[in-house]
């Protein structure tokens, strides 16, 4: 699991520093960072740095929650090449380890959704898509906009 | 679709672009609407002619009409001002806003994980959705959302944008009045209109109005309905005016011989539609029905689960009624929320049913210990003379003598010797005065019946013993309190066979006669007497009574020996004739 430091950059033994926006680092193995397409990319073009990366974009309450779905999946299979039909998008089942994940306030959900979309984590995406799609379904208008 | 100017308005516009059978395509979604003014008026019901002529009164706004108003004039329900204040107060961050702050792209993934009736209402929360749904970005939503909902076919004819689509499938009001609960659906009509409008709109082309272009039949959408072995062809009235005038417009010019080709080409592909639809429908209501009965079986499996975890057996959940509980079998998924609302109502059922379970288990062992009273019963009942003895009470009254309730109620009572030698002296004191209760009742009612019969006064209050002095002169015959036996016999004895033929106790009204009662049983008793006048068995009847011309005459037949081939066990048979 993450390690949050209020110290600067340390890297090493295949360890990532993650800086977020709040200027909060986070050390983590390099297999969680991964699970973004975002920093993986990042990391293959930079190559062996002790630099953090910084993450403009995401909390460290946000990135916290992000990196602990991350750690939990680092051992899943990279997801196979997206179906290019785009009417395949099914509701599959979010997984009973997700569920409670995502089990969180609002906005905090959200925050995670737009985390996932920058840092480009596609299955958290995914799951957070649904979540709130599943809020979504089978209300009527006003229930939406009171939601 | 209902016929709306918003709708046309943006019709004709992208007509000027665009091909004309397009826009002729969308039909009842245009035609019925910006043509009403110039050709056509849609036939709508009478109810709904007649609420929209009303002076000053405030249309009706709808969810649909939110979606289909112009694009811009979305706004939200107006509030009084007292309202709208104390909202302003206590307002909180509008939820909506972080839908509407999403990337487009992560808002269609959403939108992509929605059924289509959802993505409808969703289309109809916002004008920001609302345009983005309506627009051509919207499509690849809207078709995912289709492929969700048990698969909603592609639409070969391409006549409805997929919003009209999913409103022509989803949409419960009617598409020409507006009116609620419109669920009669025309598919290869693309009509959705309530059962009045339906008939109004969609006619025969033989029951509709000389002056349509004569090319137009080929050219506009049919609908066939065959109850019988005939097969009827219906067309919607507004889509047939609106390629009628088209037609005509298109009279001689160059246009003309490619819009009716297109329309040709749609009138085949709706009929194709119309066919994948009904199939679609078949399949989406199966996939409904298993869908609900899945959520449902897992929310009965949710709730035994918690149920079982508060110390409740599967035993009381079976047979108490939380199994009939509506909120037990809802098709609705069980959440923690749902849960916490529902744990108070369901463990009450439960507590509800424990207590009727403590209730009869003490019964039982009361009774129980009622039986074991049994043998003191007898002992007592035995002990005493004829008459007394069939006064004496049944044992269900006997129980509940005050004397003896104590020797068993008490959930310690113990019904042993001591304790009934200690109580024996006051049980048979109220013994006694349950025998002289119940003949003193008795014998005021068969007096009163009596009188009753005979037309004569009935004797107002008299001491015990002038009454029984007048009920020992008169027939005292009357059927056995237990309503499952017809047996007769006269008071006291009755209570002897009564002891025999039930377990239950005597109430207040068992022992019952009335005057008509009274003049039956005289009646039988004369038709016995003059077959068999040696057992006389009416000596003591009113010979006044028995020739009362209500009651039909009786026929005594002796029975016959057993023999083959007769069935006559012998009997009273009715005089059938004399009874008319």
């Amino acid at each position: 699991m993450a390690s949050a430091s209020g110290s600067g950059a340390a890297t090493g033994g295949g360890k990532v520093t993650l800086t977020t926006s709040d200027a909060e680092n986070f050390v983590v193995e390099r297999d969680v960072a991964n699970r973004s397409v975002l920093i993986r990319n990042m990391l293959e073009d930079v190559g062996e740095s002790d630099q953090p990366i910084p993450l403009p974009n995401v909390s460290a309450n946000v990135l916290k929650k992000v990196l602990e779905w991350c750690e939990h999946h680092k051992k899943d299979p990279e997801p196979i090449a997206e179906d290019l039909d785009d009417n395949r998008r099914k509701t599959t089942e979010i997984s009973d380890w997700d569920a409670k994940f995502i089990q969180v306030d609002q906005e905090m959900l959200f925050e995670i959704i737009l985390a996932a979309n920058y840092l480009d984590i596609k299955p958290l995406l995914d799951v957070g898509c649904k979540t709130v799609a599943n809020m979504i379904k089978g209300k009527q208008p006003e229930e939406i906009r009171k939601l | 679709m209902p016929p709306r100017k918003a709708v046309t308005k943006r019709k004709v516009t992208s007509n000027d672009d665009h091909d004309d059978s397009r826009d002729g395509a969308g039909d009842a979604y245009a035609s019925g609407a910006s043509d009403s003014d110039e050709v056509f008026a849609p036939g709508l019901s009478t109810v709904k002619r007649t609420t929209s002529k009303k002076k000053g009164a405030r249309p009706k706004r709808r969810a649909a009409d939110v979606s289909e108003d112009s694009e811009d004039d979305f706004a939200p329900p107006k509030k009084s001002k007292t309202a709208s204040k104390s909202r302003r107060k206590a307002r909180k961050p509008k939820k909506l806003e972080l839908f509407q702050s999403m990337p487009l792209d992560v808002l269609a993934l959403i939108m992509s994980a929605l059924d289509t009736k959802t993505l409808l209402a969703m289309s109809r929360t916002c004008s920001a959705f609302r345009s983005l749904l309506h627009s051509s970005q919207g499509t690849s939503v809207w078709k995912a959302a289709r492929y969700n909902t048990a698969r909603i076919p592609d639409l070969t004819a391409g006549d409805l944008e997929e919003w009209m689509y999913a409103s022509l499938l989803f949409d419960r009001t009617c598409h020409v009045c507006q009116k609620a609960r419109a669920d009669t659906v025309d598919y290869v009509l693309r009509a959705r209109a309530c059962a009045s409008c339906m008939r109004n709109n969609s006619k025969q082309k033989n029951k509709m109005s000389l002056g349509y272009h004569s090319q137009v039949w080929d050219c506009a959408p049919e609908s066939h309905w065959s109850p019988g072995f005939e097969t009827y062809t219906f067309f919607w009235v507004p889509t047939v005016a609106f390629v009628s005038r088209r037609l005509y417009e298109l009279k001689g010019k160059d246009g003309f011989d490619a819009f009716v080709a297109e329309r040709k080409r749609i009138k085949e592909a709706t009929t194709v539609d119309g066919q994948q639809l009904r199939n679609w429908d078949v399949r989406f209501r199966a996939s409904k029905i298993t869908y609900e009965w899945d959520v449902k079986t897992s929310r009965r499996q949710k709730i035994d689960a918690k149920l079982k975890d508060l110390g409740y057996t599967d035993n009381e959940i079976h047979y108490s009624s939380v199994k009939q509980h509506s909120l037990y079998n809802q098709p609705r998924d069980l959440t923690d929320r749902i849960w916490t609302t529902i744990e108070p109502k369901l463990v009450a059922e439960l507590e509800g049913y424990r207590d009727i379970v403590r209730q009869r288990e003490q019964a039982k062992a009361m009774k129980a210990r009622g039986e074991a009273l049994r043998p003191y019963y007898d002992g007592m009942h035995t002990a005493l003379g004829a008459e007394a003895r069939s006064l004496f009470p049944p044992f269900g009254n006997w129980l509940h003598l005050e004397s003896v309730k104590p020797l068993y109620e008490p959930e310690d009572a113990k019904p042993d010797d001591v304790s009934y030698q200690a109580a024996r002296a006051d049980i048979k004191a109220e013994c006694d005065k349950f025998a002289s209760q119940i003949q003193t009742v008795f014998w005021s009612r068969l007096v009163k019946a009596h009188s009753e019969a005979d037309g004569q006064e009935v004797p107002k209050a008299m001491p015990v013993s002038q009454l029984k002095a007048l009920a020992q002169r008169i027939t005292s015959a009357i059927n056995c309190p237990n309503e499952c036996c017809s047996t007769f016999a006269t008071f006291p004895s009755i209570l002897d066979h009564f002891k025999v033929c039930t377990l239950s106790a005597l109430t207040d009204t068992s022992l019952y006669t009335s005057a008509a009662h009274v003049k039956a049983i005289r009646h039988v008793v004369a038709a016995v007497d003059a077959i068999e006048p040696e057992r006389a068995l009416a000596k003591s009847a009113t010979s006044a009574a028995l020739n009362s011309p209500d009651l039909p005459s009786l026929l005594y037949t002796p029975p016959q020996p057993a023999s083959d081939g007769v069935d006559n066990p012998g009997g009273f048979i009715v005089n059938e004739s004399e009874e008319k």
